[in-house]
């Protein structure tokens, strides 16, 4: 399932107001009360959710990891990364895939919207608020007319930090992907 | 420096050097052999020939010079003597280190020690090994250098290459050549005539001109006149220009002909490692694909899709055999090193030593082939160094002079057994019993209990050594315990027998493949779990009667010991206390040195899983060795009982 299948893009993807310049292609979803926007080149697929195993002892936002076509993906709990309650899973939940480099990452969010573009000149930065840390998570504020914010993250920001919760440990899986050729 | 080229050419000149490394002992054994020399003769040729094409200069000097000896030797001119032998290993070394800093992303390598140079030149002329000070000075300045502004890229042919390097040995040497015509225009002439020569004439020039900065200046003038002049002025040039074209397809030297890339049959394809992973992974999906096929078949009880769902069986079958296949390499990438290692070793104690290998044809998993190394080198050194007795010993004993060391591989079943077998003094389990008591590693009684078989595993404790002296061959007590941890690591188990006298045998256990492991699938709370399956020693049911609070900790009566028993559910989530624990299970398991019990809700059987990585920010997650996929398509975590026991 991808993207691509999962939205036409091509009615309602451009804003309805006149249109110049550069702009975003965001898939947009919602999150608790608030609309956000990611950029659709980072977005890999998107999923209905299933069950996600939780893994005892993983870092706090981390609900869990699920299989995707038999590789292992983390699965994090975005609203953890925005201070709000875990909310219930519903039918309109959704499974963001995002990826970087090699990295994948799960996120999982209230509903699934559309893919839209937005002009890059309505994308404001949001300047230091605050120095918090989700407040790194965000690019830039998208004002339109007539629907209001929408609130545009950074998904690099999910991959970064707080990588470990409990210390480095040497699993023996290591051995295994381990694509090093050392010759002598 | 073109990265892919530079890759292609180390992942090349990699597999030359290891197979070098067997050569140039077998060549000890038998000096005279043509094939082998001329293998030798043609990798060295090789390896600079792609250092050339890289730039590399001090490996260059080094691979022209082996290559120079080995022609010679080849042709009867010299011998390979075992001055020469030690000449030659130490160049190949110093390939060795070359190759790793560029592996290493070393661009800019070190010249060659001079001395080394000069033994080279030495042996290629003949004389006695630290000739004048002359030659290695003029080796120092004379460097054959491709001047600024010439492309690294551009093309240079195999004979241009050749000729410059031959031109720039006759600059060296100051031997007058008999035919110094004949070996100068060879250079020149290629530029216009040879089909590979995309190099530009300027180039060339340039070239020719920096290499003939040695020259006095006439001659250079000279030289520059010959190579802006293809053009045939002087009648003596075009007789020059003549000659070897007509010389070239003569088979002069057919080595060099037979040396060209174009004329090697390729039969092999260079694959990522990563790609077969996931290949693997899409045929693990495939098999769950297929299993659940074959549970809709008995429930659907439709003739046709019976018949083709038996058919996918068979060839998914076949596939993951074929798959896994593709991941093997066989042990004697392993072996390969040993010859060398043993000879330097027992060259360096003084003592004599028969190798023999068999099974190298054996196949394993790629990844197994690169963890076993390490131990191994260490097993062999071991027995070489404490195993195997001096020469008078042995003839005192009343055993052969010669030492003999068995290194063999073969399948059973789906494990991989390689022993290590020496047939020196064995090992005293008595003298090992005093030791271990006194570093204090166990105590008199149970030191008294142990029988032989298990007073030698008391070497693979850490901190065992039994020699008392420490020398840079073994004995810095720091190494079976490695040994043993990495083979543990691997799934496999080491066996250790030895009869005084005798000699002594390692043998070492470890799963064809790392890709799929067996585990013991136990459910605790909704999830399941697989734990090793090496590590399992006993399951039996829980029963409170049989347990004890001993200082704090609760103990499960095993026969006639108490074995603490760790909750698996407390430690997966914490909040849960207690509970129900009727119908759980007891399953005791080794880690490392310990015994303990884990208590489980169910057991659900053993299962062959597929070791998947943790998705991101899971990958250091302690107590878990990875994840799998059942074959109902749910996630199973493996557990790591190492890592799991650190964080309970």
């Amino acid at each position: 399932m991808s993207v691509g299948n999962l939205f036409d893009t091509s009615s309602n993807a451009v804003d309805d107001q006149e249109y110049e310049g550069a702009y975003l292609r965001c898939v947009l979803f919602q999150l608790d009360a608030e609309k956000y926007g990611i950029n659709v080149q980072r977005v890999r697929e998107v999923l209905r959710v299933g069950e996600i195993r939780p893994v005892p002892g993983s870092p706090f936002d981390v609900l869990g990891v699920i299989n995707v076509r038999g590789v292992i993906v983390t699965v994090l709990d975005t609203r953890q990364f925005f201070k709000l309650y875990s909310g219930p899973i519903t039918d309109l939940s959704r499974i963001i895939i995002i990826e970087q480099q090699d990295q994948v990452l799960g996120l999982l969010v209230d509903e699934v919207e559309e893919v839209r573009d937005i002009q890059e000149s309505r994308i404001d930065s949001v300047g230091t608020l605050s120095d918090d840390s989700n407040n790194r998570m965000i690019q830039g504020i998208a004002h339109i007319a007539s629907e209001g914010v929408i609130i545009i993250i950074e998904p690099e920001k999910f991959f970064d930090g707080f990588n470990v919760g409990h210390g480095v440990g040497v699993p023996a899986s290591s051995v295994i992907d381990s694509g090093d050729d050392d010759l002598f | 420096m073109d990265e892919d080229i530079l890759q292609d050419f180390l992942v090349e000149a990699g597999e030359l050097y290891e197979n070098l490394n067997e050569q140039l002992v077998e060549l000890e054994h038998n000096p005279l052999d043509a094939s082998l020399l001329n293998a030798i003769f043609r990798s060295f040729h090789t390896i600079k020939g792609g250092a050339g094409f890289i730039g590399v200069t001090p490996l260059i000097e080094l691979c022209h010079r082996a290559e120079n000896l080995f022609d010679k030797i080849r042709n009867g001119e010299r011998q390979y003597s075992s001055e020469n032998a030690d000449v030659i290993l130490q160049a190949y070394d110093s390939v060795g280190v070359m190759l790793h800093s560029l592996q290493l992303g070393e661009r800019v390598l070190e010249d060659v020690d001079p001395v080394l140079l000069a033994a080279l030149d030495a042996a290629v002329k003949g004389t006695e090994m630290p000739v004048s000070a002359v030659a290695p000075a003029s080796a120092a300045s004379v460097k054959l250098k491709l001047p600024d502004g010439v492309d690294m890229d551009a093309d240079i042919s195999d004979e241009e290459f050749e000729a410059l390097l031959n031109q720039r040995d006759q600059l060296i040497t100051h031997e007058p050549t008999t035919k110094p015509v004949a070996t100068t225009s060879p250079t020149a002439v290629p530029a216009g005539l040879d089909p590979d020569g995309e190099i530009s004439e300027a180039e060339f020039e340039a070239m020719l001109a920096s290499l003939n900065a040695g020259k006095t200046a006439q001659e250079s003038a000279l030289d520059a006149a010959r190579a802006v002049g293809v053009l045939p002025t002087p009648s003596a040039v075009v007789e020059e220009v003549v000659a070897p074209v007509a010389k070239l397809p003569a088979p002069v030297k057919p080595n060099k002909l037979m040396n060209k890339p174009s004329e090697e049959v390729e039969s092999t394809v260079r694959v990522d490692t990563k790609r077969l992973d996931e290949i693997m992974n899409l045929v693990g999906e495939l098999v769950l694909v297929r299993n659940r096929l074959l549970n809709l078949r008995s429930t659907l009880q439709n003739e046709e899709i019976a018949a083709a769902v038996a058919n996918l069986d068979h060839v998914t079958m076949d596939l993951q055999a074929s798959v896994m296949k593709t991941r093997m390499q066989p042990v004697k990438k392993v072996f390969g090193r040993f010859p060398r290692v043993i000879r330097d070793l027992a060259r360096k104690l003084g003592k004599e030593i028969d190798l023999e290998m068999l099974g190298e044809e054996t196949d394993l998993d790629k990844n197994l082939v690169e963890a076993l190394a390490d131990p191994l080198v260490h097993l062999v050194r071991n027995a070489v160094d404490h195993g195997v007795e001096m020469p008078e010993d042995r003839i005192k004993a009343g055993k052969p002079r010669i030492g003999k060391l068995v290194l063999a591989a073969q399948q059973e079943g789906d494990h991989i057994l390689l022993t290590i077998t020496d047939d020196g003094k064995g090992m005293d389990a008595a003298l090992l019993r005093r030791k271990a008591v006194e570093k204090g590693l166990v105590d008199e009684v149970t030191a008294a209990q142990l029988d032989d078989k298990a007073a030698f595993d008391l070497i693979l404790l850490p901190g065992f050594s039994t020699k008392t002296e420490i020398t840079d061959v073994s004995g810095r007590g720091v190494g079976m315990d490695v040994v043993k941890s990495t083979i543990t690591k691997l799934n496999g188990g080491i066996d250790i027998y030895s009869v005084m006298g005798e000699g002594t045998r390692f043998n070492i256990r470890v799963p064809l493949t790392l890709a799929i492991l067996p585990t013991l699938m136990v459910g605790i709370g909704a999830f399941n779990y697989a734990i090793p399956l090496t590590a399992v020693q006993e399951i039996f049911d829980y029963d409170a009667a049989q347990t004890n609070k001993i200082d704090g900790r609760m103990m499960v009566r095993l026969r006639v010991r108490s074995i603490p028993l760790y909750f698996m559910r407390e430690w997966l989530s914490p909040s849960t206390h207690g509970g129900d624990l009727d119908h759980s299970k007891v399953v005791i398991v080794n880690v490392g040195m310990a015994v303990i019990g884990l208590i489980v809700d169910h057991v659900r059987g053993q299962e062959e899983v597929v070791i998947k990585p943790l998705g991101t920010k899971l990958q250091g997650a302690k107590g878990y060795a990875g994840a799998t996929i059942t074959g109902d398509g749910r996630i199973a975590l493996i557990l790591d009982l190492p890592g799991m026991m650190s964080r309970f």
